[in-house]
This record gives structure tokens, sequence and C-alpha cells, in this order.
């Protein structure tokens, strides 16, 4: 249980810097997803989630501890936070700088191979577009 | 139907149906929960087809669930109406099929499309002008020997039901309000400039934009069926099919529960 909650607050934390870097706008844009990708693809319960999140956890970790913990994830669990990282920037439909140099923090951090990536990158397009389904012009 | 004195009567001005909904609502509440539910459902899914239309055009999504989804992301609906209109969703949803529902289930919903109606007001006319309207509890008809008792357990049967789908909300948020998603961010983004100047100095980036940018140019069906992506995509999406099912299915579980409960609750002897 402790270990899953330390895994959601990492996953928040990743998820809540690519917000951060998406813009203020666009961090309002897909409230849910971040918690639907933890309980769907990570496998964490409402209740881990919801204690991840907690200010007390999470609120004293810098994004500098959060490239330290997620480079000693294992490696499929690794993919999976790039994969979700990736997603949460997707759902405006477009990359900013801003979240492409979070996403390759993190991809550095993990030392993952450059075909992992693009893979990752398939996995967030796919999940952004079953989240999102609707085509936007923006 | 005689039609009592109506908490909707300030929308008649706006728009006469959404008044008449509410007005029927209102007369079905104690009398059969079940048919307010209906028309307060058809309530919410007119307020959304409106502000849809206005909003986003021709991409409306055909599912009130999606309509809502799409209104909320694109910061036309804010969170506590949306889940007003969610829980007025889902309970309609249940009397539409078969489900019972005690007449507390209708009243708090009752008691959202009212907020909602408010809300509504408020947003198509651009005023903030909207002079607060206080809700009346319509009166119930006549007093039945038991039906005190059976209103207090379905008070805590909703109280229940409301925490837990809260729960279920807090769960899937990145954050937990506007002002923490406010502070927060902005402490990020100097976090994020910090050590993006690090990094910039000692590695190039691994994600190549550009295949990004491609990725995001493909329709999904064009990726599908790529020369280079297809295979993945394909597996990819099975997978991400199969997570994201479990997770509705278990929302699903969750809401059956209470539907059953409500069952329990009209049929209960008190």
């Amino acid at each position: 249980m402790e270990q899953d909650i330390q895994r959601a607050t990492l996953w928040f934390l990743t998820a809540r810097a690519m917000a951060a870097a998406s813009g203020a706008q666009a961090s309002d844009t897909q409230p849910s997803a971040a918690g639907l990708f933890a309980q769907a693809v990570l496998g964490l319960s409402e209740d881990e989630c919801i204690e991840g999140k907690s200010p007390a956890r999470i609120n004293r970790l810098s994004l500098n501890d959060c490239l330290v913990g997620v480079a000693a994830l294992p490696a499929e669990t690794q993919e999976k936070f790039l994969t979700g990282a990736l997603m949460i920037a997707l759902l405006d439909r477009r990359m900013d700088p801003a979240e492409v140099r979070w996403a390759s923090l993190l991809a550095n951090a993990m030392r993952i191979s450059t075909q992992r990536v693009e893979e990752c990158c398939l996995g967030a397009r796919i999940l952004t577009d079953m989240l999102h389904p609707v085509t936007r012009s923006s | 139907m005689e039609e009592l004195s109506s908490n909707f009567g300030f929308l008649e001005a706006l728009d006469r149906r959404l008044s008449k909904l509410g007005k029927q609502a209102e007369n079905y509440v104690h009398s059969d929960p079940e048919a307010c539910l209906f028309k307060l459902r058809l309530m919410v899914e007119m307020m959304a087809a409106t502000l849809a239309r206005v909003t986003l055009g021709n991409a409306m999504p055909a599912e009130l669930g999606m309509t809502l989804g799409e209104l909320e992301r694109s910061g036309i609906l804010p969170r506590h109406e949306a889940d007003n209109m969610h829980a007025i969703r889902r309970d309609g949803n249940s009397a539409v099929h078969g489900g019972t529902a005690p007449i507390s289930t209708a009243l708090r919903r009752l008691r959202d499309a009212h907020s909602l109606s408010r809300w509504y007001c408020q947003s198509l006319t651009h005023s903030s002008a909207q002079p607060e309207q206080p809700f009346h509890v319509p009166t119930r008809p006549h007093s039945e020997i038991g039906v005190e008792s059976q209103v207090a357990a379905a008070e805590r049967l909703e109280d229940q039901i409301a925490d837990r789908r809260n729960r279920t909300r807090e769960a899937l948020l990145l954050f937990a309000n506007d002002s923490e998603r406010s502070a927060i961010a902005d402490k990020y983004r100097t976090e994020l400039d910090g050590l993006d100047s690090a990094a910039l100095s000692t590695s190039e980036p691994s994600i190549d934009a550009e295949t990004m940018a491609l990725i995001m140019a493909l329709e999904l069906e064009q990726l599908l069926e790529h020369p280079a992506f297809g295979r993945a995509s394909r597996d990819a999406r099975r997978e991400a099919e199969a997570q994201l099912n479990a997770v509705k299915l278990r929302l699903d579980e969750q809401e059956a529960t209470f539907r059953e409960a409500r069952e329990r609750l009209t049929t209960e002897k008190f």
C-alpha cells in the first residue's frame, strides 16, 4: 500500500509538472485524465490516488525529486509514466516547447531508448484519442 | 396536473421549454420521483445542447456525458456545475432505465437543477446581476405514517452516495481546486525553468518534436495503418481499451450499487 501511494505521489507530481508546462489555460482542459490514467494504466486505487496527492506528501517534493524518483522506477513503470506525461501534454492536440522539455527531462532521467520513447508517444496519442475523441481546431 | 408555485419561473424569460420542464419536475418530485428525474435529465440535456451549440459549434458529441466532458474541458462548464449535471444525468439515466428512486434523490437533483438554472441564465446572458433565487422545497401533498423515518434513511443514503461520488471525482482530479492549481503551477514553472537551464548545458532533448508532430498530424486510422507505427499503435489501442474499460466497468458497478441501495430503501417497510 505505502509503495503504491508513493507511486501515486510520483505520478501526480509528474503529471502536474506537465500541466504546469502546458501553461495555466491548458491545465484547465482535462482535469480527470491524470486520475483515470493512474487507475486504468498504473493500477492505483482511488484511495491511493487521493492519499498520494495529499499536500503533506506531494508538496514536499521538488521536480528534481521527481526526476530522481522516476529514475529509480522499474523500466515498465517508467514507460507508463512517460506515456502518461505525454498524454497530458497532448490533450490539447499540440505540444508546446516547455512540454517537450519536461518530457525530455523525464526520458533522460529514465535513460529510455529513442525507440521506446517513440512507442510512448504512440501510446499517448492513442490514449488522448480515447479520452478526448472530439477533434477541435485548437 | 395542477402546477405549483415554481422554483423555475425565472427561466421563463430565457427559455420557456426549460422553465416548463423544471415546473413539471417539481410537480412530480413527491408523486413520481423517477418522472421528476427524467424531466431534470431532459433539462440538463437541453442546457448542454445549447451551451455546446453556442460555444463548440458543430463539434458536439452525440452522447450527453461526452458533451458535458467537452464543455468542462473547454472551460465553459465549471467543476461544481459539471458535478451537478453529471449527478442529474446519472440519476436520470437510472430512472429512464427502470430504476426506482426515493423522493430524497429527486429532491436533491431538483435542488441541483435549480442552482444550475441560475448559473445557466448568468452564463447565457453574461450577467452576474441575476438575483439570488432561494430554493423552496415543494410541499409534500400529505404525510403518511413512517414517511419521516424513510426520509431520514433516504437522506443518509443520499449523503453516502454524494460522499462516494465526490471521492471518485477527487481521485481523478490533477489538482484539488483552482487556487491549488494556480499556486502549484507557478511553483513548478519556476522549477522547470531551472531544470531546463541545467539540462540545456548538458544534453540534447530526447523527445523528437518532429516525430511528435507527425504522430499528432496523422488521423488515428492513418496511424493504425502506418507502416512504421501501425502495429505498435494497434497494440497500444487494444491495451488502452481494456484498461479504460476496466475502470469504466468499476464506476458503472459503483453506480449500480447506488441504484440497488435506493431500490431497497423504497421497498423497505418503515
